[in-house]
């Protein structure tokens, strides 16, 4: 296999949904047949294992890794339904951040993209040295963002960051859309943000609690049908494949049979 | 109800405010451009300035702006006119 992409998934902000993105990215390109690893980077603070349902299958982690304690492919846990096509690195819990350097991660991102198609990283929160973990080995990065104030402001410093790093120009998802208060004015407009941070959109999420609720199983939203959430992973997981589809529209579809169907799905 | 009413009336609502908000603390956040560094910068361009030029001070803008992704310091400097002064050449 050739080189694959090195995707770093970071925000600035805590609890915009760098996790939960990231899970369902990585899922949802395995679930299209690439061959997807995923590195939690938070180390200290891990929870894309508990997002993606493998928290009872950590053995060891990144630090172990790091420290020479075990080969990287030994470290790697295997997804329960996409096996071998998505695998996931774990952040250690009781270590810190300066555990690893960048120039570790550069290592492990560099041999993991000689064998998967996609790495993608999951930044922690913050501008210190976890973010700088993250970007590291990154070929490409995506910036997540909610449409609130202080995420927005937290988003364009690391925009600034990563154009100081000299990395590709990031691209942007704004998570939590909720539709109802864009409409009513109270609410910054996609166009706005993206107007203001001048990065180009890679997607948009709509506030959906179906998130979670999946998070609540230990399975990634991106799996499930009929959730607007889950459409909205599956088309930028289809536009990273080059895929050229139109934003989520968010308009509410859901009326009396929707809810049935969606009961009854459960 | 008596604020209800005022809330119905607030003419401007909360996303423009959050986005005009924005607008201002990215370009300083961008720039780390405070505005008495602001004010040093013109004093000292003014008196370059006033050694070539009769300037009218009312008149003058200085202001951050955002062109396309760039940030940028505009000046807008109204000239009465040129001083008639002999430089000395080097």
């Amino acid at each position: 296999m050739g080189k694959g992409i090195v995707y770093a998934i970071t925000s600035g902000k805590g609890g915009v949904g760098k996790t939960t993105t990231t899970a369902n990215i990585s899922t949802g390109l395995a679930a299209q047949g690439k061959k997807v690893a995923v590195i939690d980077a938070d180390i200290g603070l891990r929870n894309l294992d508990v997002i993606m349902g493998l928290e009872n299958r950590i053995i060891y982690d990144i630090v172990d890794v790091v420290e020479g304690r075990v080969k990287l492919k030994k470290a790697m846990i295997r997804d329960k339904k996409f096996r071998d096509n998505l695998q996931l690195l774990a952040a250690a819990q009781t270590r810190e951040k300066e555990a690893v350097t960048p120039e570790d991660m550069i290592k492990i991102t560099e041999e993991l993209a000689q064998d998967f198609d996609y790495v993608f990283i999951d930044s922690p929160a913050g501008i210190e040295r976890g973010f700088k973990n993250a970007i590291a080995g990154a070929d490409e990065v995506i910036v997540v963002t909610n449409p609130e104030i202080s995420a927005v402001r937290d988003a364009d410093r690391i925009v600034g960051l990563l154009e100081a790093a000299e990395k590709n120009m990031p691209q942007l998802i704004i998570n939590r859309i909720r539709k109802d208060m864009v409409d009513r004015g109270e609410m910054l407009a996609v166009d706005d943000v993206i107007d203001l941070l001048g990065i180009d959109l890679l997607g948009i999420i709509p506030d959906d609690e179906s998130i979670i609720t999946s998070a609540n199983r230990g399975e990634p939203i991106v799996k499930t049908d009929n959730l607007r959430a889950g459409e909205a992973y599956r088309n930028i997981v289809k536009r990273i494949l080059g895929e050229k589809i139109p934003l989520l529209s968010l308009d509410e579809k859901r009326g009396i049979l929707g809810k049935l169907v969606k009961m009854f799905k459960k | 109800m008596l604020s209800k009413i005022k809330q119905m009336f607030r003419s401007e609502k909360s996303g423009n405010v959050a986005k005009n908000r924005l607008k201002v603390i990215i370009m300083q956040d961008r720039t780390n451009f405070t505005p008495v560094m602001m004010e040093h910068l013109k004093n000292d361009l003014m008196e370059v300035f006033n050694k070539y030029l009769e300037i009218e001070e009312s008149g003058l803008e200085f202001n951050l702006d955002k062109e396309n992704e760039e940030v940028g310091l505009s000046i807008s400097i109204p000239i009465r006119k040129v001083r008639n002064q002999r430089r000395n050449e080097e």
